[in-house]
């Protein structure tokens, strides 16, 4: 917990005046005024380009477990739209996976990187400017689709499933073989050398993770819901 | 009003540039500061001095040697000027520490007679001590030594220390009066070790690259320099020691009459060893701040802030009998680091902080403000900055998107 102190301490001293760092609990704690800064040397003298409230809590097994970043003022709309929600939580990125595309996950790479995306993303988007980065669609479709571009493969539950369930029980590719999603052609002309890497990046822990992962953030259907779903294609037709 | 061009303040660079002019002491006063203690030196080395057979010579030490003098906060305030009086040919085993101190006091009352000084020089613990009472107040505090390489050697050979790091700073070490040393009467005893020339030259050794680069400079104009060794202190400023002004200044705001402030030697320490070869104030400042605050946290329960040219002498000696030194420290840096951020991080840089306009003082401030001239760059729209701040993030390939994950 110590050197997760010191690791936030040596990002956020330097940069950061106004936000107060603790250890509270299991968790660092960094509370206070974010200040939005301006990287480019021409601009290093304009001041901050916004000011943000914030609680980040970082968690003593970080990288493992994402930090939570609540807003602690309304100065992004709380609103799904702008990822934010009601209570305030931010929702930076698909955290698994930025982590995995990471030489140095650590707390430094996160706070500059991520987080300030984040909010370099959210003024842009306040200014009625499109996300300059992006976004991913909400809730598990958007998960799929970031899991899904890290494999290299099309962003299908199903694929996404299996390719996971091969992960995690460390399946031997074959690039001579056809391709664990399903296309048609052999794995080497298919989705092969991005699974390679994936293979690499992904342990089978993790993958058994992100399986667990992708069934939480399933949502649960009601009766009614799923006799929707399955009747999707096949209009139910009451029997005179 | 209408500033020319070359003295106008365009960024948060040239500010703290012109905030450390303005609190550093004027060149008038450096220059009184550096003829008078010349002047005694010349008088003690006169051939009927009575310490003319010691061979003495004068050097400064402290902030008037590091060329980090500041003018004092209050109008009361005077100018600390520390200098130390070696005499070359003095030996311990001839003479007593009260022997030296006394003929060295007889010629610096004999020097306050023959100059009129208005009041008598005074005999402190280890210093004597010359009140200069005109336009520029100086305290000059005079301390008498004679070499003390062997002291020096001894004394870290018993604390356990390895002279292989200090070799080079073995020749400067001197033996030092102390009214409350225990052989300060007898004679053959060892001497309290300093090393102002050492620490200087290790000071020195912190700048080397900047030193180096004003000194080519330098030479290149017709000005030959040997060393950068050999810099007059009131000829070059570096970034180094223009921090450590904006720091003395800011501790001597926040602890205007405290005797136990942060002393500025600890502060000189911490800040030259956390320096990096910053070409700039504000880089310097971003660097040191935050490293300065983690040693103070990271020091144990029993501080220990070794001398770097002399590793026995610990600055924060006087902390475990006074705690208050080391909490004030802490609270210090703390505020420092808090004070200084909020302008170089937290403002546009015509805009000075509150904060930071009250710890350099107002009267400061409002000297620098009226220089300072908007630029284009400086009020350009958040949006527009932000825009070319994510195209910088595009091409650098670590963007991100943000992902709601949903109730």
């Amino acid at each position: 917990m110590k050197t997760l102190l010191r690791d936030v301490r040596d990002v956020l001293y330097v940069d950061q005046p106004y936000l107060d760092i603790a250890i509270k609990g299991e968790a660092v704690v960094v509370e206070g005024t974010y200040l939005l800064l301006a990287k480019l040397p021409a601009y290093r003298d304009r001041g901050p380009l916004a000011e943000h409230r914030i609680r980040i809590e970082i968690p003593a097994d970080y990288p493992t477990t994402e930090p939570k970043v609540t807003m602690l003022d309304h100065s992004i709309p709380r609103r799904d739209s702008f990822h934010c929600s009601a209570g305030g939580v931010c929702c930076i990125t698909v955290f698994e996976t930025w982590v995995v595309t990471q030489k140095d996950p650590s707390i430094g790479a996160f706070l500059e990187g991520p987080l300030r995306n984040f909010f370099l993303s959210q003024l842009l988007r306040q200014n009625g400017k499109d996300w300059p980065f992006d976004e991913w669609d909400h809730g598990v479709d958007g998960w799929i689709d970031a899991v899904a571009e890290l494999m290299g493969c099309r962003p299908r539950k199903t694929e996404v499933l299996n390719i996971l369930e091969r992960r995690r029980d460390d399946h031997q590719l074959d690039m001579e073989k056809g391709c664990l999603c399903g296309g048609r052609v052999s794995a080497k002309e298919c989705c092969g050398p991005s699974l390679q890497d994936f293979w690499m990046r992904v342990s089978a822990e993790t993958a058994e993770t992100w399986l667990r992962r992708l069934v939480d953030l399933t949502p649960r259907l009601s009766p009614r819901e799923l006799q929707r779903k399955i009747h999707k294609n096949r209009p139910f037709r009451r029997v005179q | 009003m209408n500033i020319p061009k070359d003295r106008q303040i365009t960024s948060k660079e040239a500010t703290l540039r012109a905030i450390a002019q303005e609190i550093s002491i004027p060149t008038t006063y450096d220059k009184k500061a550096r003829s008078r203690y010349q002047s005694i030196g010349e008088w003690l080395d006169r051939p009927d001095s009575k310490v003319h057979h010691l061979k003495p010579k004068i050097s400064a030490q402290g902030s008037f040697a590091l060329g980090t003098v500041i003018r004092p906060v209050g109008d009361g305030d005077a100018y600390d000027v520390d200098v130390v009086c070696e005499l070359e040919d003095g030996n311990h085993t001839q003479m007593s520490q009260a022997e030296i101190k006394s003929l060295v006091g007889l010629e610096i009352k004999a020097y306050a007679t023959r100059h009129q000084m208005k009041q008598a020089p005074q005999d402190g613990r280890r210093c004597w001590t010359m009140e200069y009472a005109d336009e520029a107040d100086f305290h000059m505090d005079i301390l008498p030594s004679i070499p003390g390489t062997n002291s020096y050697l001894a004394s870290l050979v018993a604390a356990g220390y390895d002279l292989e790091g200090v070799r080079s700073y073995t020749n400067t070490a001197i033996g030092i009066t102390d009214k409350k040393h225990d052989g300060y009467h007898a004679r053959g005893v060892t001497w309290l070790v300093s090393n102002p020339k050492g620490y200087l030259r290790w000071f020195r050794g912190r700048q080397r690259q900047v030193l180096e680069d004003k000194r080519a400079q330098m030479n290149a104009a017709g000005r030959i320099i040997a060393s950068v060794e050999d810099f007059p202190n009131h000829e070059v400023q570096t970034p180094l020691q223009d921090a450590i002004k904006l720091l003395k200044r800011h501790r001597d705001v926040m602890f205007d009459g405290d005797q136990h402030k942060p002393i500025s030697i600890i502060i000189s320490t911490l800040a030259a060893t956390s320096y990096n070869g910053e070409a700039t104030i504000s880089e310097t400042l971003r660097n040191i701040l935050p490293k300065m605050q983690r040693a103070i946290e990271e020091l144990g329960p029993v501080a220990v802030i070794p001398n770097p040219s002399y590793p026995a002498e610990n600055f924060a000696d006087k902390w475990p009998d006074k705690p208050v030194k080391r909490r004030n420290f802490e609270r210090w840096i703390a505020q420092a680091r808090q004070d200084f951020l909020s302008y170089l991080a937290g403002s546009r840089f015509d805009v000075i902080p509150p904060a930071f306009r009250d710890s350099m003082t107002a009267e400061t401030i409002r000297k620098v403000a009226p220089m300072m001239s908007l630029t284009t760059v400086a009020i350009a729209a958040s949006v527009a900055v932000a825009a070319e701040e994510a195209a910088a993030v595009k091409a650098s390939g670590t963007t991100t998107k943000p992902w709601f994950p949903g109730e």
